[in-house]
C-alpha cells in the first residue's frame, strides 16, 4: 500500500506541474517504472485503433491492454503487476487525463 | 453528404492559415535550387565512398541528402548490384522476410480537380461517374473479404458528394462488414482501413481519426512546382502545391500518427523527386519527430483521355523504377514501400528483391469492380474480369488473384503477411518509428505474419497454395527457435505457441 499512495502523491505533483497530457503521462510512466520495474504505455483509442501517445517505448515481453475509460487505454506487462496495482494505475492515470484535457 | 453548392463547396476547403503555420521563415521545405545543388555536387561517386553509405544504411539510420544524391549518381551496374543487394538486407532487418497485402477500395470517381494525367478529372468526359451507396460499399467489401483481405486502402476523389460525412460513414460501413471464410472457420473482416485522399482541415482530419483511420495516404504527385503548376490546373482545389505539400502535416497535427507520401513517378525527372520525398520525410521528421509510414512510387500509365501518358519525357522504365525504389530503401531504411498492381506480375517480383515492404492482389479499381469481378469472372478465369477503362483512374498490369500471388511468394520463402497489430496495440507513431530503427518490429512482424498467415492457408487458400505456404510456415517457425532476439523471450514465445496453437484449431484474430 506503501508504493500506491506514494504514487499518488507524486501524481498530484505531477499535475499541478504539467500542461500537457503526454508529458504528465510520460513521468507517470517513468515513476511506475521505477517503482515497480515494468514498463506501462498509454494509447489514445479510436475505434480499433490503439495509437501510442506517451510511456515506456521498450517492447514488452507479454503485453496486456486495458481500456481506462472512451478514450484511453493502458498497455502493461502481464504478470507484472497485481490487480489491485493495475487498479491504481488506471486510477490515477484517469486522474491525470480528467485534469488535463479538462 | 454537403449541403453546399459544388462552387461553394470547393471555395471553403483550404485554410490558408493551416498552409503557413508550418513554413519555416516563409519558405516551404523544397528548395528545387538545394535539390539540384546536391544531385550536382555529389555526381561521379567512388566505391569507397557509396559503401560507408551503404553501412549508414544498414545500421538504419537515414541517410542524409548529400548521401543520397550519391546514391542517385552511381552509374556503374557493379555498384548497383551492391546497392540491391544491401537494399534487400536493410528491407530483412527492418521488417522481416515478409510482405503485407492489401486491396483498394475505389468508392467514387466523381472529382472536382483536373489534373492533366487522371482519367478521374472533371473535363474527362468518357468517364462513367459513380458513387458507392451503403449497400455497395457493403457488397464490394463482401467480395474483398471473401478474397481473405484484412487490410483495404479506401480511395475517393474530391467532391461535396464524396466529403467528410461521407468518408466517415463509409469506414463505419466497411468495418462492420463480416463474412463466413470460403474454407475454414473464420468470420473476415477487414481490421484497417488506410485511406488515400484528398488534402483536408485538421477538423476533417481529426473526424478520421476517431472513426479508426490506419494510415493517410497523399501523393505529392510531382514536387516539381513549375511541372505540378502545369498538371494541376491553379483554379481547382489540386492546383494549390503548398495545401498538399502540408497535408500530412495536418493529419500528424490532428494525431493521425500514421502517414504516407507518394511520387507519380514519369511528371518530372526521377532523380529530382527521390531528393524531394526525402526532403519531406526529413521535414516531418523535423516537425512532428516521425517520418512517413510509408512511400508509394505509382509510374505515369495510360489513363482514358489523358495524353500526358503519352508524351512525358520523364517515363521511368522498369530498371529506373528499381533503382527509385533501391535508394528510398537504402536513404529511409524504417519506411514501408508500397508497389501496386499498377505494375505487371513480372516487375512486381523483381521489386519484392529490392526492399518493397507492402503490395495489394485481387486487385480492382473501377467504382463497384469488385462485384462486376464477382459477377464476370466466370469460374475466376478471366483476369480482366472489372477492369472497365471508362470507369478506372488507370489500367492495372496485375490482375491476378490474391491466392495466385501469394502462391508465387511461397516459393520465394517470402511469407505473407495479413498484420494490423501494431495499429490495434499500440505500436504506432514514434513508438513504431522507434522499435523500426531498432529492428525490433521486425521481429514482432514475423510473429504476426506467421499467425496471420496460418489463418489466411486455412480460411482462403486453395488446396495448391495451402501446401506451398505450409512449406513456408515450417521453415518460418524453425527459424524462430534460431533467433537470439526470441530465445532470450521465452515469455512472449510461450505467448506465440500458444496462439499458434489456438489459431491452427480455429480462433482468429490473436496478435503479439
Amino acid at each position: 500500500m506503501e508504493k500506491e499512495t506514494s504514487l499518488s502523491e507524486s501524481v498530484e505533483k505531477i499535475i499541478s506541474n504539467s500542461q500537457d497530457l503526454k508529458v504528465a503521462l510520460d513521468k507517470f510512466c517513468q515513476l511506475v517504472s521505477e517503482k515497480y520495474n515494468t514498463h506501462i504505455s498509454f494509447c489514445e483509442l479510436h475505434g480499433q485503433r490503439w495509437s501510442f501517445i506517451a510511456g515506456s517505448e521498450e517492447i514488452f515481453n507479454v503485453k496486456e491492454r486495458t481500456p481506462i475509460n472512451h478514450s484511453y487505454g493502458l498497455i502493461y506487462e502481464t504478470d507484472a503487476l497485481n490487480k489491485e496495482q493495475i487498479h491504481n494505475i488506471k486510477i490515477l492515470s484517469k486522474k491525470i487525463i480528467a485534469k488535463l484535457t479538462a | 453528404m454537403s449541403q453546399l453548392s459544388v462552387k461553394e463547396w470547393t471555395d471553403q476547403v483550404i485554410k490558408q492559415d493551416q498552409i503557413d503555420k508550418y513554413l519555416i521563415d516563409g519558405e516551404d521545405f523544397i528548395d528545387e535550387e538545394k535539390i539540384n545543388k546536391n544531385l550536382k555536387n555529389n555526381r561521379e561517386p567512388n566505391r569507397v565512398k557509396v559503401r560507408d553509405i551503404l553501412q549508414k544504411s544498414l545500421e538504419i539510420e537515414r541517410l542524409s541528402p548529400a548521401e543520397t544524391a550519391t546514391l542517385l549518381n552511381v552509374q556503374d551496374e557493379d555498384t548497383w548490384q551492391e546497392m540491391y543487394a544491401t537494399a534487400l538486407e536493410v528491407k530483412k532487418k527492418v521488417y522481416d522476410n515478409r510482405i503485407v497485402f492489401f486491396a483498394p477500395l475505389y468508392l467514387s470517381n466523381l472529382c472536382v480537380n483536373n489534373c492533366a494525367y487522371c482519367g478521374f478529372r472533371k473535363e474527362n468526359k468518357d468517364e462513367k461517374r459513380k458513387i458507392l451507396s451503403k449497400d455497395e460499399i457493403i457488397k464490394e467489401t463482401e467480395v474483398m473479404v471473401r478474397e481473405g483481405h484484412k487490410r483495404m486502402i479506401a480511395v475517393w476523389g474530391e467532391h461535396p458528394r464524396s466529403d467528410i460525412d461521407y468518408m466517415v460513414d463509409s469506414m463505419k460501413t466497411i468495418y462492420d462488414v463480416e463474412r463466413p471464410a470460403p474454407h475454414g472457420p473464420g468470420r473476415g473482416t477487414i481490421r484497417r482501413i488506410n485511406i488515400n485522399a484528398a488534402p483536408m482541415s485538421i477538423s476533417d482530419l481529426r473526424r478520421l481519426w476517431e472513426v479508426g483511420v490506419g494510415t493517410y495516404q497523399v501523393f505529392q504527385e510531382t514536387y516539381h512546382k513549375p511541372t505540378y503548376r502545369k498538371m494541376h490546373p491553379p483554379e481547382t482545389i489540386k492546383g494549390n502545391y503548398r495545401w498538399r505539400l502540408y497535408a500530412l502535416h495536418r493529419a500528424m497535427e490532428a494525431g493521425i500518427d500514421d502517414v504516407a507520401t507518394g511520387v507519380l513517378f514519369g511528371l518530372y525527372d526521377w532523380r529530382f523527386e527521390v531528393m524531394s520525398l526525402l526532403y519531406h520525410a526529413i521535414d516531418l521528421e523535423r516537425q512532428f519527430g516521425i517520418g512517413p509510414h510509408t512511400i508509394s512510387f505509382p509510374r505515369l500509365m495510360h489513363a482514358a483521355g489523358s495524353e500526358v501518358a503519352e508524351k512525358s519525357p520523364y517515363l521511368v522504365n522498369d530498371q529506373e523504377l528499381k533503382k527509385i525504389i533501391t535508394v528510398l530503401r537504402l536513404a529511409v531504411p524504417y519506411t514501408g514501400l508500397i508497389i501496386t498492381a499498377r505494375e505487371n506480375a513480372d516487375v512486381r517480383s523483381e521489386m519484392f528483391d529490392v526492399g518493397v515492404t507492402q503490395t495489394d492482389a485481387s486487385t480492382r479499381i473501377g467504382i463497384g469492380g469488385y462485384s462486376q469481378m464477382l459477377q464476370e469472372w466466370s469460374h475466376f478465369q478471366d483476369r480482366s474480369a472489372g477492369q472497365k477503362e471508362d470507369e478506372q483512374q488507370f489500367i492495372l498490369g496485375d490482375t491476378r488473384r490474391l491466392d495466385e500471388v501469394i502462391g508465387e511468394l511461397a516459393e520465394k520463402d517470402i511469407i505473407t503477411s495479413f498484420c494490423t497489430a501494431g495499429y490495434r496495440c499500440g505500436r504506432t507513431g514514434e513508438k513504431i518509428m522507434g522499435l523500426l530503427c531498432n529492428c525490433v518490429e521486425g521481429k514482432f512482424c514475423k510473429l504476426n505474419a506467421i499467425l496471420t498467415y496460418r489463418e489466411y492457408l486455412d480460411d482462403y487458400a486453395f488446396e495448391e497454395t495451402r501446401q506451398k505456404g505450409m512449406k513456408v510456415l515450417e521453415k518460418e517457425l524453425n527459424e524462430l527457435k534460431e533467433i537470439e532476439f526470441f530465445q532470450e523471450r521465452p515469455e512472449m514465445m510461450r505467448e506465440f505457441y500458444d496462439y499458434y496453437e489456438r489459431i491452427s484449431n480455429g480462433e482468429r484474430d490473436l496478435f503479439i
